[in-house]
């Protein structure tokens, strides 16, 4: 009775909704108002890290002294013996003319055997009796200053942090007399390396992609930003899995609400897992039902670090090849990473039939039976005979018929992916050739409506963001449907609505259609159109970045100099 | 909690609205309106219309000046509290939705007359009450900031067009230079100011624009722009069609359109037009509709708009309906809002902003002492 009484309510009468105000960038890094909006600046945030790294353990999850007593806490939290592949092995050190009990524990499979032997256990058990001369004042120091010769050591009080490091390819060594563990990040499993890109294929640029190594991501983009400001946050995700996942910005010209809202939808999400940047970027969108993406996931290393100058904020998931940018506007969508290393003419070119091969994706169907229903007459004389004489035995009327060869060729698309090695791409060209073929014979199609698919097809294949790619697939059955419901009436509708809903949309706080829908000042020119590359002086001004200019106002000082000799 | 979000346009996206509530008529009717009263000396009604819409806006905005943020409504509370404020908000409200009534209906007619003939009209106009909805529900900024996107691409539409019918104009059409008599110019054009009655829609965009200089501004430029296309529309349907047969054709631009050809393989594309004319009309209607539920939503102090949304569209619909045939609709239209629509714009608002000035005066004088 509740629910159909909730359900009455909710139909009959009005409810004052608890209404929580959409961020919105603004340009001096401060946000609308919201409540629940993060802190934004970054001396804030590196004070709440510092607070926390200096925050003392909880009671009892206090590291004990006792080493029986810390075996029996770990092999409790690891279920070993029932847990195979974590190994706790105990040995001595020697202490002066003591020899003192210690034991590491770590996931075998996760870690660097070779590091572990030779630059944890080997100095421990082995430098530890040789006549070193002793520095350090207590064996605390001892152990971290002289016994591990090992660049990533970290000193924790809580068993909490010590299982963290574990579980994620650490090695966590205790000592009996000492409350803290040393924590040592020794990760070693099997990973791919840095391949070329297998989805964002240029002609013109660098080679490589991300791998699912957060580290190696981030490298790979520090690599080419040799810059001390490029920063890289660590957010943990998923209450169970603990996915890593680092914010990468340039801290002085990211607009710090921007960050801070990036953070803010990376702590707030409550998920056991969450294991892939494809499932992060559902989780932290603005809307989900908006068919168009909200962000750029990219598995190009180089692309990234130009967004980044250009003031976005990245998102890398560890065990994801692919990296989350935001925000982006729907021109965004639009522009590839090989924009940036080909020259102006050929950039334009290639734009404009990006924007032809998109317009034609969404629409040509839609258009063609609209034109074949309502608006025969636009059709010249000639071209109409023609059409008529190939429809005449079709028994299908023209929407039938393109739903059925659109249908098919999903289909072959679909299933296209799934077919192993080097068949599944020669299985779907033949099977669309003959599949195509064997319908204009049999008189289910008319040739024309081959030709209408195939274009669309290709179209869809020349639009360079693959999450926009799949939208423009879902928005042409419904432009279908409009135009055989009422013909250009119902695709301007269509148009109208999409036009409509993108222009309320938000990715994180830029308005989705920006600079176009609002205004904005106008000095970004790489919009639709790219201006050449020492035009390119400014950021665009709807991100409200820290620094507006990314140019010398003459970035060609050497024909400058030319000039001024003559 | 609520919190108000705060919306603000920019001076484009106003222009691109407002230009496009009063331009969407030379879709429609205007060219021929502008025959029908003054001949082949429409064009010079035309010319003389806008130049008395400057001037009585050019008086509105000047006695606006002291009001700089404040809309319509705020100014009729100032001028005689709530009671004033809510007759205000119900006759503009009123005004409005009647506008969008009829221009659903003439739409709906139209693209059923070229495109669809054998569909229902109910059928034809339920694609628009769609639109309308779906817009109202997304908000006003994004009706705004589609039309500062959209509204360049209709007007390139709309001017090629016009540049495509230059072949068949014959200069000797505007001949007698004054058509029917200085008289109908005058008087007449005088009446047909009314075609700027959307005008109204700019006094309730100052909250969301910046300053007072903003509206100034966006007022003189709307109707540049606007003047420019009535012109401009009025001056190439009398060039292209001598009168008196250009009375006769019922979508003037469609039928300019349908005289475009060039060769043997561009010919009849005026149904390309379609998309042009449906997305002004979409704009058209979203907004007007949207601005009436605003206005008695700000006129009767309720807190929300989008609970009226649905309720207002099944009004606007059956509203829509009401008269029996399109000549009704056109009667209706004539010789109501096309006669005393400016009354309403020019007239009822300019003595609302007075009366306000003068009790703000008497205020102050009485602060003083």
């Amino acid at each position: 009775m509740s629910f159909i009484s909730r359900q009455l309510k909710k139909y009959l009468f009005f409810e004052e909704p608890e209404k929580l105000e959409k961020f919105i960038l603004k340009p001096d890094g401060g946000t609308a108002g919201s409540k629940g909006a993060g802190t934004g600046s970054f001396e804030k945030v590196r004070e709440k890290k510092i607070a926390e790294s200096d925050k003392p353990p909880e009671p009892g999850d206090e590291v004990k002294s006792d080493i029986d007593a810390n075996i029996t806490h770990m092999k409790d939290v690891y279920s070993i013996p029932v847990n195979s592949d974590i190994i706790l092995r105990e040995f001595d050190i020697t202490y002066g003319c003591k020899s003192v009990r210690a034991f590491i524990i770590f996931f075998d499979g996760m870690t660097d055997r070779e590091v572990i032997n030779n630059y944890i256990l080997k100095p421990l058990m082995v430098n530890s009796v040789m006549p070193l001369k002793d520095t350090a004042e207590n064996l605390e120091d001892y152990v971290a200053r002289q016994l591990m010769p090992h660049c990533q050591v970290s000193i924790d009080k809580s068993y909490k942090k010590a299982v963290e490091a574990v579980n994620f390819g650490g090695c966590a060594l205790f000592v009996d007399g000492l409350a803290v563990c040393f924590n040592a990040d020794v990760k070693g499993w099997d990973h791919r390396g840095v391949e070329k890109p297998n989805n964002e294929i240029i002609i013109k640029g660098p080679q490589e992609a991300f791998n699912e190594v957060l580290r190696t991501n981030s490298a790979q983009i520090r690599k080419r930003l040799k810059d001390e400001d490029l920063i890289v946050e660590d957010v943990i995700v998923g209450k169970v899995s603990r996915t890593p996942c680092s914010i990468m910005y340039i801290k002085d010209v990211a607009n710090e609400a921007l960050v801070a809202e990036v953070r803010r939808r990376l702590e707030g999400i409550g998920v056991d897992y969450m294991l892939d940047a494809g499932a992060l970027e559902q989780l932290i969108e603005d809307s989900t039902v908006y068919p168009s993406p909200q962000m750029i996931s990219t598995e190009r290393p180089d692309y990234v670090a130009d967004l980044l100058v250009s003031g976005r904020v990245a998102i890398i998931v560890d065990g994801s090849p692919n990296v989350l940018v935001v925000p982006v506007t729907a021109f965004d969508l639009m522009h590839s990473p090989e924009d940036n290393y080909i020259r102006f003419p050929y950039v334009n070119l290639l734009r404009y039939i990006r924007y032809i091969a998109g317009f034609l994706a969404l629409l040509l169907p839609g258009l063609y039976v609209a034109i074949t229903n309502y608006h025969h007459e636009m059709i010249p004389t000639d071209l109409l005979l023609a059409i008529e004489a190939s429809r005449e035995k079709v028994p299908f009327p023209s929407l039938v018929e393109i739903l059925l060869m659109e249908f098919s060729f999903e289909l072959i698309r679909e299933a296209g992916l799934r077919v192993p090695g080097p068949i599944g791409p020669t299985l779907g060209i033949i099977g669309a050739l003959i599949l195509g073929q064997a319908a204009v014979a049999a008189n289910i199609v008319s040739p024309i409506l081959i030709i209408i698919v195939a274009v669309t097809g290709i179209g869809s294949f020349a639009i360079p963001n693959y999450s926009l790619a799949y939208s423009v697939r879902i928005m042409r059955f419904g432009f279908i449907l409009l135009g055989a419901l009422a013909g250009f009436l119902g695709i301007t509708l269509g148009l109208f609505i999409i036009g409509t809903w993108s222009t309320a949309l938000k990715s994180f706080g830029v308005p989705f259609m920006a600079p176009l829908g609002p205004r904005t000042s106008g000095r970004y020119k790489n919009v639709i159109f790219k201006a050449p590359e020492w035009k390119l002086e400014d950021r665009p001004d709807y991100l409200n970045t820290k620094k507006k200019r990314k140019q010398d106002e003459y970035s060609m000082k050497w024909k400058r100099d030319t000039e001024k000799k003559k | 909690m609520r919190m108000e979000k705060k919306i603000k346009f920019g001076r484009w996206e106003a222009v691109a609205l407002t230009s496009n509530l009063i331009c969407t008529k030379v879709f429609l009717y205007f060219n021929r309106l502008t025959v029908e009263d003054a001949g082949n000396a429409g064009w010079l009604m035309a010319i003389f219309i806008c130049a008395v819409a400057v001037a009585l806006y050019s008086l509105q905005i000047w006695q606006y000046k002291k009001f700089e943020g404040k809309d319509i409504l705020d100014i009729a509370e100032i001028a005689g509290g709530k009671i004033l404020k809510a007759i205000t908000g119900f006759t503009l409200g009123g005004l409005l939705f009647l506008l969008a009534a009829i221009t659903i209906r003439k739409f709906s007619e139209d693209i059923k007359t070229i495109s669809l003939p054998t569909s229902p009209l109910s059928y034809v106009m339920v694609f628009f009450m769609a639109g309308i909805v779906i817009a109202g529900f997304l908000g006003v900024e994004s009706i705004v900031r589609h039309s500062a996107i959209v509204i360049p691409i209709v007007v390139a539409g709309y001017v090629v067009i016009l540049l495509g019918i230059m072949p068949k104009i014959d200069v000797t059409n505007l001949f007698p230079i004054f058509g029917t008599g200085l008289k109908d110019i005058l008087l007449k054009g005088f009446y047909r100011t009314s075609i700027f009655a959307e005008l109204l829609v700019l006094f309730m965009l100052p909250p969301f624009l910046e300053s007072y200089e903003d509206v100034k501004n966006i007022g003189y430029v709307s109707i540049s722009l606007c003047s420019f296309f009535l012109i401009t529309g009025s001056l190439v349907y009398i060039l292209v069609f001598p009168y008196p047969s250009s009375l006769e054709p019922f979508l003037p631009v469609f039928n300019m359109a349908r005289l475009i050809g060039l060769g043997r393989f561009f010919q009849r594309i005026e149904s390309l037009f379609v998309f042009i004319w449906v997305m002004s009309a979409l704009i058209y209607l979203s907004t007007v509709f949207f601005f009436a539920m605003y206005t008695v939503s700000k006129a009767a102090g309720l807190k929300y708009i989008r609970p009226m949304i649905i309720p207002f569209a099944i009004i606007l619909f059956s509203t829509a309906f009401l008269p029996a045939d399109l000549i009704s609709v056109i009667k209706v239209e004539s010789g109501f809002v096309n006669t005393w629509g400016w009354a309403v714009t020019f007239v009822f608002t300019g003595l609302i902003f007075l009366w306000a000035r003068i009790v703000e005066h008497g205020r102050r004088k009485s602060r003083g002492k």
